[in-house]
């Protein structure tokens, strides 16, 4: 697809596709807009100067310790195992290419649960500590999941496959060549890794990086749950709990701010040389056999990541679930609401995607503002978006415990994922030739024919994909449904948060675990997908 | 519109940002032959291909169609309305489609029985019945060019427009899609324009050749013409390697055998191993490539020519050969 130039970009002529696409824009856009707007022109008042004077500088700065602190665990996580992974032979290799993407499936807030259960003074890790050691709980100490540095280690065990992927994905195309050259030029492999192979991948993971941390941003769930008072737990307590959606708003305004920042820095970090694309006759280097001693610590090294990341977490669920039955608490209702829900959210969000998606494909106007749209409202964070909503819906004067609130949450979601939706079809096109559209048009086909008879079934092979990924997404939303849901109508994962907060796990890892074993199927798709991918491109 | 009649483009410009890439191009597609546009990218060679197809709009002049405009200032016939038959390079099959729908893609007017069958007749045409289930990715390069010429033929097109379409294919696959797709081409008897920036691609396949650079048409003649009498450097450069030679430089019997000038510039045809010949020159150095001999002849201490022969053996450096000049193969430079 053509990058746009800024030189050459003109408003078109108001042609049915542009409106169209500006339609589904203002759509995605308009949360967005709205909470930006409401925090910078509407005034805070005198809680808003009591905030500033009390609350602001705290919450910003752990927002960004958080922030921080992820970012450096994610990097020590993701870049080692996918180095080891991409271009290394060691026992297990194959297990973990794929296995380290599973942690993807369980959202944040499930891994603070379960970390904050197994962790605690009464939980099986430190009881198995005294019962090795025969030490009391006085006698030693212990590092608390309920602090900056244990919601750090949470987001970073969630989110750290962002990273490992692009990262992967960047080692494995490196240029057989340039690996050649710089090996006959001496370099050791320590030497190789970091001042080749590292900066090559550098703008790849940065990608991964900031991802996840926009994520990190604007998770509520899990800082909630471990006490930690990041912006999100500042938003939504002056919202819920002070009824200060003004206030709500100007801090709203400085998420948005930390989120386009993350942005700008993976950009800059990106430099002049672009993401390293993968060329047709690019060779991948052949794996490297570790020696007995390296491999077996590397295997070693891979699963301690992911037995801390997924394994423990999970299994602590599973076993609790059991422990205590599966009966407790309701069950039927949430998990109808979140399918509900989450069915009509994604296709919402489907068909944005695929209007912005073939709007792209149509002229430059609607590709830049599409893709604008949907990148605002995927930085944004749900809990952000969902204020925008409630401001129309006091504005429009709906009551937010009606039906409105559900088609507002809906369009949130659209609003929220559409591009995370909108990859995949654009990805299909990618893979389709430049020409396809010319091809159609001397062969006689209009332009509503090149619709239906080229653009709707080449973006439809991603669609499957787009589909998963929408529906998981939705389904794991918290902090905006928690906003907007009307009451009594619980999904799973506000459920899991209540039970949870009411130091309920039992009752809580029930739609915990649902929510994960949702996840699971998508992660599973995608690694086989890719390990795949990868198979044939080293086979071609 | 008609089939077999000429397309003519007369006095076309496109620009863009300011910036002409094509200027002032006049040029004319016959039925039946194939016409080349050669020059190195940028030249803008695929532009003019694309204001033919009626992909873009022109900023001056007019493109007809037998005697009918179709594009110009005042009027532009988009390009799902010309039946123009387009090939590109990345073959642009349709991804969804298998090799005998991709084929029928066009023939919408057709019933679904017709459609097979005109389908089936294409492929079978360009050898490639026995895949017309495949879909693009279970194709090699070359079917999928051939999938794509067939999809082209099969809606009778008033004219066929390729930009550069052999150039993603191996050499190995090259010589023999080629000969099978404009054979193809010819037969079907609509005018053909072939883009490449491959001066010998252009002379083994087209009936005419236009030269083109910087978004002007150089020159545009026969094969045979353009090599020989070109009307510029320029033209001489696209056409094959070309020697400068200063006519000081140049033996006395062979500077009688040329025009008056100062520089020449000289073929490797243009020097001869010859028994008879008229000058016996100094090898600095031969090399074999393939069939041919390439051989550097010392005229004076600073300057060489080229001359290439056939034969089983390669002379060495030191060695005196006897040659003479073909004059035709020699152009005054201007």
């Amino acid at each position: 697809m053509q990058a746009i130039k800024a030189s050459s970009f003109h408003l078109p002529r108001l042609n049915p596709v542009a409106l169209i696409t500006l339609a589904a824009a203002s759509l995605i856009g308009a949360p967005v807009a709205i909470a930006i707007f409401t925090g910078v022109i509407g005034g805070g008042g005198d809680a808003w100067l009591h905030i500033v004077s009390t609350q602001l500088l705290g919450y910003t700065m752990t927002t960004l310790a958080v922030i921080g602190l992820t970012a450096a665990l994610i990097l020590l996580f993701a870049v080692p195992t996918a180095w080891f992974v991409s271009l290394n032979e060691f026992p297990g290799r194959g297990f973990f290419e794929w296995a380290l993407i599973l942690p993807l499936a369980a959202p944040g807030y499930v891994l603070a649960y379960a970390w904050a259960d197994a962790a605690d003074v009464a939980g099986p890790i430190q009881s198995a500590l005294r019962d090795v050691t025969g030490l009391s709980a006085r006698d030693y100490w212990f590092p608390s999941v309920y602090s900056i540095p244990g919601l750090s280690f949470v987001m970073a065990s969630a989110l750290f496959p962002y990273a490992y992927l692009t990262a992967r994905a960047a080692f494995s195309n490196l240029s057989l060549c340039t690996m050649e050259a710089a090996r006959s030029l001496g370099a050791s492999p320590r030497r190789l890794f970091l001042n080749v192979a590292l900066p090559a991948a550098r703008p790849a993971i940065f990608a991964g990086l900031a991802l996840a941390l926009m994520e990190t941003a604007a998770d509520y769930g899990a800082a909630s749950y471990l006490g930690v008072q990041t912006l999100s737990v500042g938003i939504f307590r002056a919202w819920h709990s002070f009824s200060e959606p003004a206030v709500a708003a100007r801090l709203a305004v400085l998420l948005i701010l930390i989120a386009f920042g993350l942005q700008f820095i993976e950009r800059m970090a990106r430099g002049r040389g672009g993401i390293q694309q993968t060329a047709t006759r690019w060779r991948t280097p052949r794996r490297q056999k570790l020696g007995p001693v390296a491999g077996w610590g590397v295997a070693i090294g891979c699963t301690l990541v992911l037995v801390l990341s997924f394994v423990i977490p999970v299994s602590r669920l599973i076993w609790v679930s059991t422990e205590t039955g599966l009966g407790q608490g309701q069950i039927v209702r949430p998990f109808l609401n979140s399918l509900t829900l989450a069915l009509a959210g994604s296709a919402f969000a489907f068909v944005l995607a695929l209007t912005i998606t073939i709007g792209a494909r149509q002229n430059r106007f609607s590709q830049f503002i599409g893709r604008f749209a949907a990148g605002a409202g995927y930085a944004a964070p749900g809990i952000v978006l969902a204020l925008g909503a409630l401001f129309i819906l006091s504005w429009t004067g709906f009551s937010v415990a009606g039906p409105a609130a559900l088609i507002f949450l809906v369009w949130i979601y659209a609003s929220r994922f559409t591009a995370a939706g909108a990859e995949p079809l654009n990805a299909a096109f990618s893979r389709a030739p430049a020409s396809l559209g010319n091809a159609a048009r001397s062969l006689g086909a209009s332009r509503f024919q090149r619709l239906v008879r080229v653009d709707l079934p080449v973006a439809m092979s991603g669609a499957s994909a787009a589909a998963i990924i929408l529906f998981v997404e939705t389904l794991k939303e918290l902090p905006a449904t928690l906003m907007l849901r009307p009451f009594n109508w619980d999904t799973l994962a506000v459920q899991a948060f209540a039970y949870a907060s009411d130091e309920r796990l039992a009752a809580a890892t029930l739609p915990s675990l649902l929510i994960t074993a949702a996840g699971l199927g998508p992660v599973v798709l995608l690694s086989l997908q890719l390990t795949r991918a990868g198979q044939s491109r080293a086979a071609g | 519109m008609s089939k077999l009649q000429p397309i003519h483009a007369r006095g076309v410009t496109r620009r863009y940002d300011g910036r002409a890439v094509v200027q002032d191009a006049s040029l004319t597609l016959e039925p039946g032959k194939i016409t080349a546009l050669l020059g190195q990218s940028g030249a803008g060679k695929s532009t003019l291909l694309r204001l033919f197809a009626g992909l873009e709009p022109l900023d001056a002049g007019e493109i007809l169609h037998g005697d009918v405009a179709v594009s110009s200032l005042s009027k532009h016939v988009p390009a799902e309305e010309r039946q123009i038959g387009l090939i590109f390079q990345d073959f642009a099959l349709f991804p969804h489609l298998n090799a005998i729908d991709n084929v029928g893609f066009g023939l919408v007017r057709q019933n679904k029985d017709k459609r097979r069958e005109t389908a089936r007749h294409w492929l079978d045409r360009l050898g490639l019945s026995h895949r017309a289930k495949a879909y693009p990715h279970e194709l090699s390069g070359g079917e999928q060019q051939r999938v794509s010429i067939a999809r082209a033929l099969a809606a009778q097109p008033v004219a066929i427009l390729m930009d550069e379409p052999f150039s993603g294919l191996d050499v190995t696959l090259k010589s023999e899609v080629r000969r099978t797709a404009l054979a193809a081409v010819a037969e079907a008897g609509s005018p053909a324009l072939l883009v490449t920036h491959d001066a010998s691609e252009a002379m083994r396949a087209a009936d005419r050749i236009a030269v083109m650079s910087d978004g002007v048409i150089l020159q545009e003649d026969t094969p045979e013409k353009l090599y020989l009498e070109p009307v510029s450097m320029a033209v001489a450069r696209a056409l094959g390697p070309l020697r400068s030679v200063r006519r000081n430089a140049l033996p006395e019997k062979w500077q009688a055998k040329v025009p008056l000038a100062e520089t020449y510039c000289l073929r490797p045809e243009a020097v001869r191993l010859d028994p008879a010949g008229d000058a016996m020159l100094e090898v600095v150095a031969a090399q074999r490539t393939s069939s041919l001999i390439e051989i550097e002849l010392k005229l004076t201490e600073t300057e060489t020519i080229h001359a290439l022969a056939l034969g089983p053996f390669t002379p060495g450096p030191g060695d005196k050969l006897a040659v003479s000049l073909a004059p035709e193969f020699v152009f005054a430079a201007r």
